[in-house]
């Protein structure tokens, strides 16, 4: 039997079999995209913890110094400073554990990106708190490549600045200058939404 | 669908065929070959959302083989020898010799059947062969001659109608 012929005689037994189901290519694409989100999902998480133990040392109590706080200012109805967890929208739960899980945060206007916090009361301060950071982690709707922007605005004043987190929406630590309410543009690859964060003083 | 997605499935439409007739004769099955281009494809997809790739054939020719060959590794170390042997049917070789064909490839190494099916029917060169697989154009010759000395002993039939001419097929 020459090469030739193995040739022949492989073309012909593949030339036997039925032909493949094109769903096949469909079904690959549901896969992968899964093992996309599952992988963003990692690194978001992975960068969480990162954040966590650079915050330790310091006893994240969801209560801490919640009773002593003096109001602050808010200029709009929308900036709170408590934050009932609620179960996260499905799309943002990728990652984590409970299959339905509650947390506060504070959902884009265009309902495109969560912006997750870290506690009940006051999850954001300035200045930024000695025991804890001013920890966000942004999920968005739809992936999209390049960093996520914000421009942000203290309403009530001319005041705005612009923070960039790296990799798009993630985890990020957001220090802003002055306390209050805070209107967020949200940009990240071709996606855009808005939403409000209270800056509590400190 | 995004633009990417729609420039993945259509390559992946032109792909598909060959990549199945490939997985047809590694595997010996048709829904093994079927899920060993989907996992092909799926890895692929992961790939191709991330970053452009350079040559997009070669690269779901060597995802294809690589998937198939740790599959088998995964499978060897999953299995373990029993005394008393499980009862199997054996195939009957069919009149066409198809049968034959998947028993004769079934007796090879993984990576032999992979040689075989890259270098004999998608007719790559052993260059080729030999960076897909990450081992020396050397190493792909000496493994495609016994793989061919073997498929001579398992197929008589075919054997025994060929000639003694061999061609290079480089």
């Amino acid at each position: 039997m020459s090469e030739t012929d193995l040739t022949v005689l492989l073309e012909q037994t593949a030339d036997r079999s039925p032909a493949p189901d094109p769903g096949i290519i469909d079904r690959s694409i549901a896969a992968g995209e899964r093992r996309v989100r599952r992988r963003t999902a990692t690194r978001v998480l992975g960068a969480a913890a990162a954040l966590a133990v650079v915050a330790a040392g310091a006893t994240w109590t969801i209560n801490a110094k919640v009773a002593d706080r003096t109001p602050a200012t808010s200029a709009a109805e929308a900036c709170r400073r408590d934050y009932t967890p609620r179960v996260l929208p499905a799309w943002a739960t990728t990652g984590f554990s409970s299959p339905n899980p509650t947390m506060p945060y504070v959902l884009g206007d265009r309902g495109d990106i969560v912006a997750i916090l870290w506690a009940e009361h006051d999850p954001l301060v300035v200045p930024p708190a000695q025991d804890r950071n001013n920890k966000i982690l942004w999920v968005g709707r739809v992936a999209s490549e390049g960093s996520l922007q914000i421009k942000a605005h203290l309403i009530g004043s001319d005041r705005s600045v612009t923070r960039t987190v790296d990799g798009g929406p993630g985890p990020s630590i957001i220090d802003l200058p002055d306390a209050g309410c805070w209107s967020l543009d949200l940009t990240w690859g071709k996606q855009h939404d808005h939403l409000q964060l209270e800056y509590a003083p400190s | 669908m995004t633009a990417g997605n729609g420039e993945f499935r259509s390559f992946a439409a032109t792909r598909l065929d060959a990549l199945y007739r490939s997985a047809v004769l590694l595997t010996g099955q048709h829904q093994s070959a079927e899920d060993l281009v989907q996992e092909t494809l799926t890895r692929m997809y992961v790939v191709w959302r991330s970053r452009p790739l350079e040559d997009p054939v070669a690269y779901s020719r060597r995802t294809l083989v690589n998937t198939f060959i740790s599959s088998r590794r995964r499978r060897s170390s999953s299995e373990y020898p029993q005394e008393v042997l499980p009862e199997v049917v054996a195939p009957a070789p069919d009149v066409d010799g198809r049968v034959d064909v998947h028993r004769a490839l079934g007796e090879l190494r993984p990576i032999d059947r992979a040689i075989v099916v890259l270098r004999y029917l998608e007719d790559i060169p052993v260059d080729e062969v030999a960076a897909t697989l990450r081992m020396s154009p050397g190493n792909v010759r000496v493994r495609a001659t016994r793989a061919l000395a073997t498929l001579r002993t398992s197929l008589p039939l075919q054997s025994a109608a060929s000639t003694t001419r061999e061609d290079t097929h480089e």
